[in-house]
């Protein structure tokens, strides 16, 4: 399946996935929070919220703000 | 005048009693209890460093934090452990939202990693001078007090817009003193003023638009609860100094406006007695 991840495309084998398998797979570990086609995904749902071709994801960590 | 002990006394004293009335001034924003009245931005400084240091001078309490969008693999996150050892009150922005939508989302994602209910909603409607969306920043305003947010709206200074929000939901505003960034100070006092009597209750602090302490000043002798500021002090030619400076600032104006200023008169009043002048000249 293709989707995007913070405005990349990306290319899986797996029709489907976890929102959890897809960030270890992209090696992401703490201090971050994950959206799925524009709405939150609380972290207690990433074994159970599923991806599927053409979704879009945001993963978004901290930084300076004003 | 000639220095006498006594007036050293009176000086000893009044300063004396200045910093009581600074230290019983605590200032209670959405639930907390803080000593300083300032909110202060974490972007634009020449570096880590220099914002750790300005921070520290500032006396803030309370720091506006933002997300971006974060690649895999990143070892640690050096600026967030940054503003965590500071020990403050983070209060994240919806920076760069441009729908009630995006705001919302971008507030639970910022929930979840501050951990904090606290949200600063900023909903741009005008790319050209950021101007919030009003009707966006209210329909977010809306969902997010129910999904048990502390919201911190960033507005304009537009009466009926501050009603809005207030019927949303909100016990602190946040009205812009210019736009973001630029540095120009309160554009329109009267409005400021005109929301400062209509909501004698209401936490209100001017965000946007200071750029020298004196517009600080200003704000608080208005009657403003408190400053948000980023700009000013991160451009400024010496970040730690000038964060300095706004510190007094917030002091002055504040101890200023419970002093209660004098009112203005059209014709001039010698402050000088008149009776007893020498070499008096009566028509």
């Amino acid at each position: 399946m293709t989707i995007y991840v913070n405005g990349e495309k990306k290319v899986f084998e797996k029709e489907q996935m976890s929102v959890r398998e897809l960030l270890d797979a992209l090696q992401y570990k703490e201090g971050f929070a994950v959206a799925l086609n524009t709405t939150f995904v609380l972290n207690t749902t990433y074994e159970t919220t599923m991806i599927k071709e053409g979704d879009v994801l945001d993963i978004l960590a901290p930084v300076q703000g004003g | 005048m000639y220095l006498t002990s006594s007036h050293l006394y009176k000086e000893a004293e009044m300063s004396h009693t200045d910093m009581i009335d600074t230290q019983n001034d605590k200032w209670i924003l959405e639930g907390k209890e803080f000593d300083s009245r300032m909110m202060i931005g974490s972007a634009l400084y020449p570096s880590p460093k220099v914002m750790k240091e300005a921070i520290e001078a500032s006396g803030a309490q309370i720091v506006t934090v933002s997300l971006r969008r974060q690649s895999g693999g990143d070892k640690g996150n050096p600026f967030w452990k940054i503003i965590k050892s500071l020990g403050v009150q983070v209060l994240p922005n919806t920076a760069g939202c441009h729908t009630a939508q995006e705001a919302i989302t971008t507030a639970m994602m910022a929930r979840e990693v501050f951990g904090t209910n606290w949200i600063k909603v900023e909903v741009i409607g005008n790319q050209y001078n950021l101007q919030p969306d009003p009707f966006e920043l209210v329909e977010a305003t809306k969902v997010l007090v129910k999904e048990g947010f502390r919201v911190l709206p960033y507005t304009t200074d537009d009466l009926v817009l501050a009603q809005r929000l207030v019927d949303a939901g909100c016990t602190t505003l946040m009205p812009w003193g210019s736009p973001i960034g630029s540095g120009r100070g309160l554009m329109n006092p009267y409005n400021l003023k005109a929301i400062r009597k209509q909501f004698p209750n209401l936490q209100l602090i001017v965000d946007a638009g200071i750029g020298k302490p004196s517009h600080a000043i200003q704000a608080m002798e208005l009657g403003y609860d408190g400053i948000l500021l980023n700009s000013a002090v991160a451009l400024a030619h010496d970040p730690v100094q000038m964060a300095r400076a706004f510190k007094h600032a917030l002091t002055a104006g504040r101890l200023g406006y419970k002093a209660g200023a004098m009112q203005e008169r059209d014709m001039a009043s010698p402050s000088t007695p008149t009776i007893g002048t020498p070499f008096w000249h009566q028509a």
